[in-house]
């Protein structure tokens, strides 16, 4: 057997002996993560210093803390989130017991990503601890730092054979993708997350996939430019652009474009100073085959700002493109880099042809103090999520759920929706051997008479709310009680 | 081009003239729906008729009568399930809007199942229209004369650009799953279930997948064990047995098993007479490949009621087995036909152990009066759902969400489930361009008081607006901090 088949033959094992099933258990495996970022903190941050040149607490704002706020959420709400839920009864569940019953899946594979190592593969894994179930954790091997803290310090503080920690590079990724998961979450690319799909189906897997896209931005000639660019260029170059939610490139009228170049260029040194490569904000690319693949793309486009890039370092400056036309490199593809191109276009009918001439993005951004355009711009598009004169923040809001559509994606996650995206939620109907009259209209021989009785139960049949149901068992029991006089009390 | 690739095409090209958006729009095709339901009544049940040997009224029980309770419920609720749907604020958000929209997918693909023609290929088309998508209907060409009926009279009724009904077998199908959709809802076999998967990846289609499986049934023999077996009874041999949340096969006591036997045994002369063959309310298997099957799976078993069989009306009687084996035929693969195996077990724990030794089935039926019992194989199986004495009828129950697990399915529906189930329900997070001070704490240098200020921000973020009922101010060097 290989060492994937056994690392997931015995978290099944241990899914199987129940453990995993008691809130108390959860809460226990949650409080223990907790523990992992307050205590390791000095790791997790010298293992992506080292994988993105990320500063120590450039890593807190973007990767751990978001996880600290997930886990202290999860054991608040968990009670809550696990509880049966009732639904809304009708007169023929009136007398029963109606409700869905959240359930773990089993064993989950979570598949992360490069690029905030610690946040893409530990969100997910909060909600598969919350929701009860098992998962084998796969750190990418493209963060080779973090994937080996992750190996290291995971099993110190969380039960090791019911979250085990595979690392490896594809052939073990495929090894693990050979097994049966009762879930798979991928964090990724759109290509990689076919073959993921295609290999779920051979077991009837669901999965999430949170994958990425060209997300655009666009930017109303009456918006508050300087502030605009200042959030575009922070959404930009927050971890060098290698972002799923980054705004990957802007689309705005002429009119207006020396002006973001200029407030862009202006945020950029406020963020980075004069010199970003020794600014100790500013990350690197994660590896020298994205550097290039990155650098290409800058071929047939005009910057206007930065350019300079370093390959011995992985360093790309902050970079601005000019006038680009959608047939540029730069438009082919998702960028998930420091490069910002800039798209010229007519006004408002153009930019939402040009967006649904394309893919469907991760996210959709809009600049603009017009609820006229916004409302336009979410009306006439489609996209994972819209964040309206901002960038990235939607995915601090637990509340919404963060997911792609189309090809950015499908589930979702973030607080209960993680719990409920790792969790089977099962029908329940409890009901009594007893009133059995009440059934012989659906049985044989189905007559006109029966019919008619169904009829009315099903379609002349309000979904009863509390009042209602009280109301109608009111009148139930003033008839009831009104037979039982004529019937039983001397006259 | 094929003629798959044109339909699809064309119902894309009508999707993107947005006009299914308006929700009066919806409404409008979807009560010509239920007008197609009502008016064309007879069609449908002389359809059914020939494709299983339904009676006209059985039709209207099983098939229609839901149907158009779904429509209903789409038509009053549309307006309430598509509209924007505010979520907890937090006190970074608080003066922000922040909702979750509705929002079509787009061109969904609906491949029915042949056991209620009528009701798994038009229910989910309810959703799919009241999302606001376009849907292609693909029937089962194995039930060929509902699938012509289908073909001939929906264009009839709705907007035949964007609904279009595209029949064939295996090879149409094909072609279609190679075309791209938003959606696809496939309702039938795990075998096929996968295939569908395959394909919709190449696409990165989502899917929902509505199969089958063995749902068990036990009976504990404290219950009234008759009306228990006549809910069976029912249950089991509604439409031959060919139903996805038929009970599969029975779970109980060697003590109570003869006289199990007994109760089905009057129940099923209640309900189909001492001659099934000849009765009206007693269906037929839909041809003689699944006839040959479900008569091939009785064998090396005990036939205790029933057994009789006439290929040439693909007839079989409503048939009872005692004392199977986990190994017998029968307990191979779903039976989706008129045989009822009965198992003996030592009680609920080994029925438990069965079960769970076994693919998570679409549905777990237990008869108790034991509320711990019941709670038991809750908490200690899997299933799509569970229903407790009685069967069948949590289908009905539109504010359930009716779906598998594992081998079972994937996805839901139902009510306001086949709503969301066709939606993309997309976040939406309006800011405003002012307060820009508060973001500089998000904005490099990132000092460590920057850090701190951020940290208390975010903590809040898990703290909603109203859970929480506490400020407290600290004053450090670098200003206020409020948590």
């Amino acid at each position: 057997m290989s060492r994937e088949q056994i690392a997931v033959a015995r978290a099944r094992k241990a899914f199987q002996t129940g453990r995993s099933k008691p809130l108390e258990h959860r809460i226990r495996q949650l409080k223990n993560l907790q523990r992992l970022f307050v205590e390791r903190q000095t790791e997790i941050s010298d293992a992506i210093k080292k994988d993105l040149n990320k500063s120590e607490v450039g890593t807190q704002l973007y990767e751990t803390l978001g996880l600290e706020g997930e886990i202290t959420l999860a054991i608040k709400k968990l009670k809550e989130w696990a509880a049966p839920r009732p639904v809304e009864k009708n007169l023929l569940t009136i007398s029963d017991t109606v409700y869905i019953r959240p359930e773990p899946l089993g064993v989950v594979l979570i598949i992360g990503a490069w690029n905030y190592p610690w946040a893409v593969t530990i969100q997910p894994l909060i909600g598969a601890i919350a929701a009860g179930n098992a998962a084998v954790v796969k750190p990418s091997e493209v963060c080779a730092h973090t994937a080996k803290v992750m190996e290291e310090l995971l099993p110190l503080y969380i039960d090791k054979e019911l979250y085990p920690v595979v690392t490896g590079g594809v052939p073990e990724t495929q090894e693990l993708l050979r097994q049966r998961f009762d879930h798979i979450f991928y964090t990724g690319n759109s290509t990689v997350g076919k073959l993921i799909m295609e290999a779920a189906a051979k077991h009837l897997t669901p999965v999430t996939l949170e994958l990425g896209g060209k997300s655009p931005c666009y930017i109303d000639k009456n918006c508050d430019i300087s502030v605009a660019c200042r959030r575009v260029a922070w959404g930009k170059y927050t971890n060098c652009g290698q972002t799923c939610i980054a705004p990957d490139y802007i689309l705005c009228e002429p009119s207006i474009q020396e002006r973001v170049i200029a407030e862009v260029k202006k945020s950029i040194k406020d963020f980075y100073t004069e010199n970003p490569k020794s600014c100790p904000d500013y990350g690197r690319i994660i590896n020298q085959r994205h550097f290039r693949r990155i650098m290409a793309m800058t071929e047939d486009s005009t910057i206007a700002v930065g350019g300079d890039n370093d390959e011995s370092e992985c360093y790309i400056a902050p970079t601005v493109l000019r006038d680009v036309k959608p047939e540029a490199k730069v438009m082919q593809e998702e960028i998930f880099g420091p490069l910002l191109p800039i798209l010229p276009i007519g006004g408002l009918d153009e930019a939402i042809n040009f967006i649904n001439e394309r893919e469907k993005p991760l996210a959709l951004y809009v600049f603009t103090p017009s609820d006229k355009v916004i409302k336009r711009m979410i009306d006439e598009t489609s996209s994972g999520g819209v964040l309206a004169n901002d960038c990235l923040v939607h995915y601090s809001v637990s509340s919404l759920p963060f997911g792609g559509v189309g090809n950015s994606g499908m589930g979702c996650y973030h607080g209960k929706f993680s719990f409920n995206q790792l969790s089977h939620l099962r029908s329940c109907l409890i009901k009594k051997l007893k009133m059995e009259g009440v059934n012989s209209m659906r049985y044989p021989p189905h007559t006109p008479k029966k019919l008619g009785w169904a009829r009315f139960f099903i379609l002349k049949n309000p979904d009863l709310g509390w009042l209602g149901r009280m109301a109608l068992l009111t009148i139930f029991a003033v008839v009831a009680a009104v037979v039982i006089q004529l019937k039983y009390l001397p006259a | 081009m094929s003629r798959e690739q044109l339909v699809v095409q064309r119902a894309k090209k009508a999707f993107q003239t947005g006009k299914t958006k308006p929700l009066e729009y919806r409404i409008h095709q979807l009560k010509s729906l239920y007008r197609f339901v009502s008016e064309r009544r007879k069609d449908i049940a002389d359809a059914v008729k020939r494709d299983l040997n339904k009676s006209e009224h059985g039709t209207e029980l099983f098939e229609t009568l839901g149907l158009e309770g779904e429509i209903n419920l789409a038509i009053e609720r549309l307006a309430e399930w598509a509209a924007p749907r505010p979520v907890e604020k937090n006190l970074l958000t608080i003066a922000d809007n922040v909702y979750v929209q509705p929002e079509p997918l787009g061109v969904v693909l609906i491949i029915g199942a042949w056991n209620y023609p009528w009701a798994v290929t038009l229910q989910p088309l309810v959703g799919a229209i009241a999302a606001g998508n376009a849907a292609i209907i693909k029937p089962s060409e194995v039930s060929p004369n509902s699938a012509k009926v289908m073909e001939e009279l929906l264009p009839l009724y709705l907007d035949k650009d964007l609904y279009p009904v595209v029949t064939g077998g295996v090879s149409e199908t094909q072609e279609l799953l190679k075309q791209r959709f938003d959606h696809v809802f496939y309702t039938g076999s795990s075998a096929v279930g996968k295939l569908v998967m395959q394909a919709a990846a190449q696409h990165l289609t989502p899917v929902t997948l509505e199969l089958g499986g063995k749902s068990p049934c036990y009976i504990d023999k404290n219950c009234d064990l008759a009306v228990a077996c006549r809910r069976i009874t029912w249950g089991k041999f509604v439409n031959c047995g060919q139903t996805c949340i038929a009970p599969d096969y029975i779970l109980c006591e060697s003590s109570i098993q003869n006289q199990v036997v007994e109760e089905i045994r009057k129940s099923i002369k209640e309900f189909y007479t001492d001659n099934p063959k000849t009765f009206e309310d007693y269906g037929r298997i839909i041809n003689k490949r699944h006839f040959k099957r479900v008569m091939a799976l009785m064998e090396g078993s005990t036939v205790v009621i029933g057994g009789e069989s006439d290929e040439s009306e693909c007839y079989i009687a409503p048939t009872v087995l005692k004392d199977v084996t986990a190994e017998s035929r029968v307990m191979q693969e779903e039976i989706f036909g008129p045989v009822l195996p009965i198992i003996t077990v030592s009680g609920v724990d080994e029925a438990i152990q069965f079960i769970n030794e076994r693919e998570k089935p679409l549905v777990v039926y237990v008869f108790s009066p034991d509320n711990k019992l019941v709670r038991r194989v809750i908490a200690e199986t899997s299933s799509g759902a569970l229903l407790a004495n009685d069967c069948l009828v949590h289908f009905c129950v539109s504010a359930l969400p009716f779906g598998g697990v594992g081998n079972s399915g994937m996805g839901c529906y139902h009510g306001r489930h086949s709503f969301n189930q066709f939606s993309h329900l997309r976040s939406c997070l309006i800011k405003k361009l002012k307060l820009e001070s508060i973001n500089n704490m998000r904005y490099p240098p990132h000092t460590a008081i920057a850090r701190e200020l951020l940290k208390s921000a975010i903590r809040c973020h898990c703290c909603t607006s109203s859970s929480c009922n506490w400020v407290s101010v600290k004053i450090r060097p670098s200003g206020l901090i409020f948590c």
